[in-house]
């Protein structure tokens, strides 16, 4: 899989953590990394409960996340999510909720490097 | 105001997402802010109820329940005052538009550029505290006027029932005289300060033996050292030496800093005026044994709008416009003020003028 990275975002964001102390960044990214874990799975179940708005805002949180690490792919697919749920449709969600796995599960490896 | 002086204050994070509220949070207690988190628009409108609205709110677009233009509405018609900086998504146009209306005065996009809203959210602080600053120094000039308005109207309300001249008494033309001067002075001061800021008071040269200065700046101060019974002494290392500067201005400055001096001194204590030169300076100094001046406070004397912080802790009894003058005058002349204090030991503020001194040969000539 060849998931688009903007280095230059996901540079800002570690050296701005890196230069409080050399621990900060890990303990960001690990949280960072954790809370996008509970959002795909509450994304998951709104998902599977057809509620179009949970989907949407799940999906607009991780959208926000994926920004904030440079996984422009992966904040591509959330938003054609969001986009989809706002206008309450459904059909392509299961998809979408695949290959944004995929490209999580991605952009996890490689910004754990 | 002093860029090295840090910037404090406080923000309130509003935000669904705790992925960005912990970000925010840790880079903005970093920068040194008390740093508050709300969930959502309803949370931050319970906070403000609870506390004091926060210095800045960093308002989301999107939240659940109230999103960030209610949040801004809602804190409008409350009458709550606080800076909202916005965060938006960068596809969302729209919201920055709808972000201003409902009055915001800044946004930041997501994802975040985060030196640009470190710089941002400093930016934003220092004005707050600028225009705070800017009010305290209306307030306490205000303040200050009153006192001696009050005593002028007060004398010449007893003058006008008496309506008889011979009983007026001197002392209560006196005092209406002298309070009338201190008016003067002090708008004089404020009006000074203006022109020297703008570079709109052009200096009037003239060649004068220091020695004559300082003694002239004794005798107009002895009656106030005598009143704080404190010693006014005067030393020239060369009596003789000459200066070209615009004198009216320089023995202002000198005669702020001798009232300062007497002010802040102790009760039979001395204060110096001293004259000396080096390489090719004029340094005068106004020296006393007064309680000193802390580190903290010395980098906030010449700024006026710190004053009324130092007046509030007790290092100005005035309003303090007077050393904003006093830096502005000489740094007219090209020179500088140099201060060297300790806290229970006294200060010596010296003016320090590069290329004013006049040769021997021709003070003679």
């Amino acid at each position: 899989l060849n998931t688009s990275m903007d280095w230059d975002t996901f540079n800002t964001l570690r050296a701005t953590f890196e230069q409080a102390s050399s621990g900060e960044w890990q303990e960001v990214l690990t949280e960072l990394l954790g809370n996008m874990d509970t959002v795909v799975v509450e994304l998951e179940l709104a998902a599977q409960a057809g509620d179009a708005n949970r989907v949407r805002r799940a999906a607009h949180t991780l959208k926000s996340n994926a920004g904030s690490l440079g996984a422009v792919d992966l904040a591509a697919t959330c938003r054609e999510m969001e986009t989809l749920a706002r206008a309450e449709s459904l059909n392509d969600i299961p998809e979408l909720i695949e290959r944004m796995r995929v490209e999580f599960d991605y952009v996890k490896r490689i910004v754990s490097v | 105001m002093s860029s090295a002086r840090p910037v404090t204050g406080s923000i309130l994070i509003t935000d669904d997402d705790p992925s960005m509220r912990m970000m925010l949070r840790r880079v903005l207690h970093r920068d040194g802010f008390t740093v508050w988190e709300a969930e959502d628009g309803i949370q931050a409108l319970k906070f403000c109820a609870t506390h004091h609205a926060p210095d800045i709110m960093l308002v989301d677009a999107m939240m659940p329940n109230l999103d960030g233009f209610g949040l801004c509405e809602e804190l409008q018609r409350l009458g709550i005052k606080t800076s909202i900086l916005i965060i938006t998504g960068l596809d969302d146009e729209e919201s920055v538009d709808r972000a201003f209306k409902v009055g915001a005065i800044d946004y930041v996009t997501k994802p975040i550029h985060w030196p640009v809203l470190r710089q941002r959210v400093k930016r934003i602080m220092q004005a707050k505290e600028l225009e705070q600053m800017k009010d305290d120094l209306t307030t306490m000039i205000v303040h200050d006027m009153k006192n001696p308005l009050s005593t002028i109207r007060g004398y010449a309300e007893l003058m006008l029932q008496d309506r008889n001249p011979d009983a007026w008494n001197l002392e209560s033309v006196s005092r209406i005289y002298h309070n009338s001067v201190k008016l003067l002075n002090m708008t004089m001061m404020i009006l000074d300060i203006g022109r020297l800021e703008e570079g709109k008071m052009p200096l009037q040269p003239s060649q004068r033996p220091v020695m004559d200065a300082l003694v002239e700046t004794q005798q107009a101060f002895e009656w106030m050292a005598t009143d704080h019974d404190v010693h006014l002494a005067v030393h020239a290392d060369d009596p003789a030496v000459a200066a070209i500067l615009d004198w009216n201005l320089i023995t202002r400055v000198i005669g702020n800093l001798v009232s300062n001096a007497i002010k802040h001194s102790k009760v039979g204590s001395t204060v110096i005026i001293t004259a000396g030169t080096n390489e090719e300076c004029l340094l005068l100094s106004v020296i006393d044994q007064g309680e000193g001046i802390s580190e903290e406070d010395q980098k906030m004397i010449w700024n006026r709008f710190t004053q009324a912080k130092l007046r509030r802790s007790g290092t100005l009894l005035d309003t303090g416009l007077g050393l904003t003058f006093c830096k502005l005058a000489v740094e007219t002349h090209g020179g500088r003020i140099d201060l060297k204090s300790e806290l229970g030991y006294g200060s010596q503020f010296t003016l320090v003028l590069p290329g004013v001194l006049v040769p021997q040969a021709e003070q003679q000539a």
